[in-house]
């Protein structure tokens, strides 16, 4: 259901370069926010050379699939869209390891499916932006794919056991759906927020006739 | 003893800084750690580091100091949105989301993230920590002080007195005058990212004329007695991704859009180059202006400067060529980062620490752990050799036309890369500098590179003497005609060079030497080790990653030299 949904919306995007653009811009995002959140897990984990090298190859290829995303978004529009600018979401720092890389398995299992959604819809047709487009999808999945496995495999490591990981992975998902439900609400309460503040600017516009205005070029203390 | 832990953040460039008994001891920004360039958010991950770097638990700390006060910041952009009423209202919902999301609730999450008393937890003034920040850095027991900076509270330059350990405000001009908002509108206008983009405009002048006065004179004007005045109409403050207004883009052209290419023989370009260099022709007059005025305020000969506007090198070394004032300084991390120092410094001062010693290097970060290195380098399937004299070793591949990164000791404190996280390469040829600009670093084709040279030769390749801006590249000196063809790649279009000059005794200066074995100059290209939209490398790890994703022919790490193919 979930992949049908998917396909559908991306039908919508595809018509539009400007919505196709601004598709791959999200991805971008995400995929750059994700390579912050590796580097410092490889840096906090560097005693560790094994599990450091596997964060450290992760985080390049995504800082690498965030910049072909950013070029692909660019390549919609016909003209540069600016740097992709994103925080990371600090989730080392806010969870345990094995939530980490619990939370890295879902987020990679999810790109993947959306992208193979994607290249799904993209496989049938032969013009040349789809096949474009489609390679590109495809190059980035192979990445995908490694990354998913090898977050299980650390996850599996850290848990310990079959049972822990699947606990592991049910409360990050839990964890996600109440984010989801977050962001969910916070597009009308910033609509009141919006509506409240600029009321609030309407009542104090007539204290500016009060405010002396600024003429002095220096003022001494 | 008095700890106290300095904080910026909220603006750009977010860092910490740690102060033990007056003497700074630890000062990092936050992107080297989060690897978020510019990095705005508190610095947690930082202070973090600080204390554990220091070894002083959060609870031993006396005081938590921010850079700004909050609540004033809020005040005043209250006051500023209403004074444009009805225009402000769009912006306003955002503005105040800012302040009241997260800005003005700084000291109680600094509180609660560090697990320090609310109590413990104060504020300086925004320019008063930027001139904290530069007069205890420098070696003047007496100095005049120039904040120059976008806007911090309700300022936007002040002129100040150091004395021993006092600091005093003399004037101050208030909001919206502001050379720094000037410099990134503009910024903006060329299309380059604000707060980020400031050098390569710098960088752009050079290619072009100051032949648009005229029009200049329409939205900005130098004021005779010393500072700026801006017409507000041409400006939109309020959108800081943007800058300016639509009048300013009917006067001076359509802006330029982000990321096109840089052809410098197209008129457009030209054009560009001729908006940067008229920009930067202003810049210089009124720095000088202010530097006038504060000679006349004070009856100090020597000047420190901070705030963004005082990492303009170019306008920094007329300055000092025109002495007004018998020496300049200006700490390396001059823009917001330096604040978190210079508040630290300030309340350490106030509470009667005694003041630090000039300084005379900026490795104030964090060290690389060769250990980590050569673990994490075997997993990758990296080759890595020790080797008994790492200068000389790096001196011979760099006379091979290698391009190398350097990654020595703590890492540096402010945005130049001074030999502790470099590139270095051989500075004679040209192509060097494409092949840096373009494969390397990603990054615009106009922009130069920066020489490091031994200080007792620096005036012998240079039309100049070691001073403290050339310490912390932060000036700039001309290249002789004669010795433009031996130092191609570090010599930029109108002939300058931003030369750092290294004495002996310092980590960069063994491989000086070498070079002057193998060249006769003792001269390497030093630029920042970083690619294109990333922050310098911080740790081990950090210089391994850029090794694998960057076409660098190796990274030195202290003694060891790795690579990704066997050498």
């Amino acid at each position: 259901m979930r992949a049908w949904l998917a396909r559908l919306s991306f039908l919508w995007v595809w018509r539009s370069r400007v919505r196709t653009a601004r598709l791959f811009r999200r991805f971008a995002h995400t995929e750059l926010a994700s390579h912050y959140d590796l580097m410092i897990a490889a840096n906090a984990v560097h005693a560790d050379a094994a599990m450091t090298a596997r964060l450290l190859r992760h985080a390049l290829d995504e800082q690498r699939h965030a910049l072909l995303f950013q070029r692909y978004a660019d390549q919609c529009t016909g003209h540069s869209l600016g740097p992709v600018v994103c925080p990371s979401d600090g989730l080392w720092q806010r969870f345990r390891a094995e939530e980490f890389f619990a939370f890295v398995f879902i987020g990679e299992a999810r790109g993947l499916r959306q992208f193979r959604s994607i290249a799904s819809v993209l496989h049938n047709r032969t013009d040349d932006a789809a096949k474009h487009c489609g390679k590109l999808l495809e190059a980035v999945m192979v990445d995908e794919r490694r990354h998913a496995y090898g977050a299980l495999r650390s996850l599996r490591g850290l848990a310990g056991s079959r049972a822990r990981t699947l606990q592991e992975l049910g409360r990050m998902r839990r964890i996600e759906l109440w984010w989801q439900w977050r962001e969910l609400g916070s597009a009308p309460t910033r609509l009141v927020y919006t509506a409240l503040v600029s009321l609030l600017y309407v009542l104090a516009t007539p204290l500016r006739w009060w405010m002396p205005h600024v003429t002095q070029r220096w003022t001494g203390t | 003893v008095s700890a106290i832990l300095g904080i910026s953040g909220g603006h750009h460039d977010a860092a910490a800084a740690l102060v033990v008994d007056g003497q700074c001891v630890v000062a990092i920004q936050e992107e080297r750690l989060s690897r978020v360039k510019h990095d705005a958010r508190l610095p947690l991950m930082a202070a973090r580091a600080c204390l554990q770097f220091a070894g002083i638990p959060a609870a031993a700390l006396t005081k938590v100091v921010l850079h700004e006060n909050p609540y004033a910041a809020l005040e005043h952009g209250l006051v500023r949105s209403l004074r444009r009423a009805p225009m402000g209202m769009r912006s306003f919902p955002r503005a105040m989301s800012a302040q009241l999301g997260g800005k003005v609730w700084a000291l109680d999450a600094l509180s609660h993230a560090l697990g320090v008393d609310r109590q413990r937890c104060v504020h300086r003034e925004h320019h008063e920590s930027h001139a904290a920040s530069a007069f205890f850095a420098s070696p003047f027991a007496r100095a005049a002080v120039l904040t120059i900076d976008g806007v911090g509270e309700d300022t936007c330059t002040a002129i100040w007195e150091g004395d021993g350990t006092s600091l005093r405000c003399i004037e101050r001009q208030p909001f919206p005058h502001s050379l720094g908002l000037l410099y990134a509108a503009i910024t903006s206008y060329l299309g380059f990212e604000v707060n980020g983009g400031e050098y390569k405009v710098m960088g752009l002048a050079a290619h072009g004329k100051p032949m648009l006065r005229d029009a200049f004179d329409q939205f900005v004007r130098v004021l005779p007695e010393g500072g700026i005045e801006l017409v507000p109409r041409f400006f939109d403050h309020f959108d800081s991704d943007v800058g300016f207004g639509k009048p300013l883009e009917q006067l001076l052209g359509q802006r330029r859009a982000y990321g096109l290419a840089w052809d410098l023989e197209h008129p457009a370009t030209m054009h560009a180059a001729n908006v940067a260099a008229t920009l930067q022709a202003i810049t210089e007059e009124v720095v000088i202006g202010l530097a006038q005025r504060a000679r006349a305020k004070t009856t100090a000969d020597v000047l420190c400067m901070a705030g963004g506007v005082a990492l303009n090198c170019v306008a920094n070394a007329k300055l000092q060529a025109s002495h007004i004032f018998k020496d300049v300084f200006v700490q390396p991390a001059s823009g917001d980062a330096g604040t978190a120092l210079g508040a630290a410094w300030m309340q350490a001062i106030s509470d009667g620490a005694p003041r630090q010693q000039g300084w005379s290097h900026a490795r104030w970060g964090l060290p690389a752990n060769i250990d980590d290195a050569l673990a994490l380098s075997t997993s990758l399937g990296l080759h890595h050799a020790r080797v008994n004299d790492p200068a000389s070793a790096l001196a011979d591949k760099l006379m091979r036309g290698q391009v190398w990164g350097l990654v020595q000791g703590r890492f540096e404190w402010g945005p130049r890369a001074l030999g502790q996280r470099s590139i270095v390469a051989a500075p004679k040829d040209g192509d060097t500098r494409e092949r840096v600009n373009r494969a390397i670093k990603h990054r615009e084709v106009f922009r130069p590179f920066a020489p490091a040279v031994l200080s007792h030769h620096l005036p012998k390749l240079f039309d100049g003497t070691p001073n403290h801006l050339s310490r912390f590249m932060l000036g700039v000196q001309q290249v002789p005609p004669s010795e433009r063809p031996h130092l191609a790649a570090v010599t930029h279009v109108d002939g300058s060079s931003r030369v750092q000059s290294v004495d002996d005794g310092e980590p960069l200066a063994p491989l000086l030497h070498a070079m002057q074995q193998h060249t006769g100059m003792p001269v390497v290209l030093n630029t920042s080790l970083n690619g294109g939209g990333e922050p310098m490398v911080g740790s081990a790890v950090d210089a391994l990653g850029f090794l694998l994703s960057h076409s660098v022919d190796g990274v030195m790490i202290e003694d060891v030299m790795f690579t990704k193919r066997p050498t």
